[in-house]
């Protein structure tokens, strides 16, 4: 079964064919980041702008590259949430018409199951259960995958996403957008240890909160604007990535999963890769790190999510709204 | 094409509206004054239209598509649509701008037209109109302005005589000549329009769009005629 998947929840308009759910025929993402950069953050109107010029171009790259004509497809997929609804529409909009002129099945897809399931592309027989750690711009969730489709929240953000905060302190340290990038790569000259930055909620439970190491990372540069970026920068990636892998770690022991994976923007970072790369092995489980491009918004995942959901579910209805709240379908 | 059916989208306004026209002129339309439930019944209508009409998508020939000024939100699920749809079926897209649709209406009445959208935010997006030879000729370029502002146009054409050949005053038509009904009717010589005009209709965008030439899906953009709010979407983002 061949899915025609699109995304568009937020910055990167996306577009893949992806067979069975497993197999990526084609992966195309335009990225608009050089958009937004002079703004320091994702600009929704200029983002859904955006969105109607590239979608049309990239999903005639990927149908082109997987080899692919309307009639070869089965089904259409499309992030009908969470995100931004200017945004999201544009691909929902598309996406329905694409089905209707075809006369194949629609499927809105959870954008945050797309990222759960971004893992299972790369590596199909990635072990359950397993603690999903996905962190990005919008969101901090820790997830107990019990089985594939079945989700339990362990814990999540009570402020701040932790790509916000990487966005937030780049901005402030003058590193420029996106935050995340720019603070892996200027922290790799700095010394870790520098400031001893705050971890927050450190010790309780699973939630996380980043607004206190933001505000002191202000506080710090404030009272000492002598203080070198790169050391600031990498004292604060150390307490944020710090209070990240110690509770991955620790979810992981409290369910008992077999394997750690990493998903969302953040889940690029180096630092974090490396550091769940290691606690995963001294604890005996297995990791699993998607690539760089597999744990930022891309269409492949949201096609293995929609083929996965279209044996599940069924097709969408061609009248359900785009939810930019929508949440991960949870077991209680 | 000209035997083939012409498929028209119009979501300018909080309206939803499609229309089949074919060789003979309109065959069905569906109008949802329900307001901004663009993403949700935009598809199913036009699902609904080819059912009833039995004129399968694959005898559509061309796309008519709104291309605002209006609703932001409205026109990108539209053209959105009218592209997406235009790229599966291999056909061209006219686009129309929203002010023409709401002034051909009225195209055989001899009046000159004050085509008004709501653009929120306590303006309008407009332009006047009067009757021409094949159709309505526009007298001014697309604005944005307060409803006070076009009121002073509107005094300002009046009384330069802009409203000749017609000379029967102006109808202002649209729902931002209904929203700011008070201002723009205490104009001497300005008419509110019937509600019936309140939003652009598909069936005219159809008519319209089949005087026009069509372009390829890819180079149809909206007509904004404001530019983007920068306020960066922190909460919303997900990246
Ligand atoms: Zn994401």
């Amino acid at each position: 079964m061949r899915i025609l998947a699109i995304e568009t929840s937020c910055d990167e308009t996306a577009a893949a064919v992806v067979e069975d759910g497993r197999v990526v025929k084609s992966s195309v993402v335009a990225s608009q980041t050089d958009l937004h950069a002079r703004f320091g953050g994702v600009v929704p109107e200029v983002a859904g702008r955006a969105h109607v010029e590239l979608l049309g171009p990239v999903v005639a790259e990927a149908m082109e590259r997987a080899g692919a004509a309307g009639p070869d497809l089965d089904a259409v997929g499309a992030t009908i949430g969470p995100g931004l609804i200017g945004s999201l529409l544009v691909g929902v909009s598309s996406a329905k018409a694409y089905a209707l002129a075809w006369g194949i099945p629609f499927v809105g897809v959870n954008h945050l199951e797309g990222h759960l399931h971004a893992a299972f592309l790369e590596d199909p027989e990635m072990a359950l259960p397993a603690v999903v750690l996905l962190v990005s711009g919008g969101h901090t969730q820790l997830v107990h995958m019990v089985a594939e489709g079945r989700y339990r929240l362990l814990g999540q953000t009570i402020d701040d996403a932790a790509g916000e905060a990487f966005d937030k302190v780049a901005r402030f340290l003058g590193l420029g957008y996106p935050g995340g990038p720019a603070i892996d790569r200027i922290s790799a000259e700095g010394d870790a240890t520098a400031v001893a930055f705050p971890w927050g909620l450190r010790g309780e439970g699973f939630d996380f909160s980043f607004s206190g190491v933001k505000t002191s990372v202000v506080n710090h540069v404030r009272k000492h604007p002598g203080a070198a970026t790169a050391d600031v920068a990498a004292s604060f990636q150390e307490a944020v990535v710090g209070v990240l892998v110690e509770k991955t770690r620790r979810a992981a022991a409290a369910v008992g999963a077999r394997s750690i994976c990493l998903g969302g923007g953040v889940a690029a970072n180096s630092l974090l890769r490396e550091r769940i790369t290691a606690a995963a092995a001294e604890d005996g489980r297995r990791a699993f790190l998607p690539s760089r491009a597999m744990c930022t918004d891309n269409a492949a995942m949201v096609g293995a999510t929609a083929w996965y959901r279209l044996r599940i579910d069924g097709p969408t209805p061609l009248d359900a709204a785009a939810d930019p709240n929508m949440r991960l379908p949870l077991e209680a | 094409m000209t035997d083939r059916y012409t498929l028209a989208i119009d979501t300018a306004t909080s309206q939803v509206g499609v229309a089949l026209a074919g060789p003979g002129g309109p065959v069905a339309s569906l109008h949802l004054r329900q307001g901004r439930r663009h993403g949700e019944a935009l598809a199913p209508a036009i699902e609904i239209l080819s059912r009833l009409t039995g004129v399968a998508l694959a005898e559509v020939g061309s796309i008519a598509v709104d291309l605002g000024p209006g609703l932001f939100t409205g026109l990108r699920v539209g053209i959105a649509t009218a592209k997406a749809l235009a790229d599966a079926l291999g056909v061209p897209v006219v686009g129309c701008s929203s002010l023409d649709v709401l002034a051909h209406r009225h195209a055989s009445s001899r009046r000159s037209v004050a085509a008004v959208v709501d653009a929120r935010r306590g303006e309008v997006f407009w332009a006047l109109y009067a009757p021409a030879e094949g159709g309505m000729a526009p007298l001014t370029e697309p604005a944005v302005s307060t409803p006070e502002d076009l009121a002073a146009s509107l005094v300002a054409a009046l009384s330069s005589g802009l409203d000749a050949p017609a000379r029967g005053g102006i109808l202002a038509t649209g729902d931002g000549a209904r929203r700011y009904a008070a201002v723009l009717g205490a104009v001497a010589g300005v008419e509110i329009d019937h509600p019936d005009g309140d939003h652009p209709s598909a069936t005219v965008l159809a008519d319209l769009a089949a005087g026009r030439p069509s372009v390829d899906a890819a180079r149809i953009t909206p007509i904004y005629l404001r530019s983007a709010d920068v306020r960066i979407g922190w909460q919303q983002r997900d990246g």
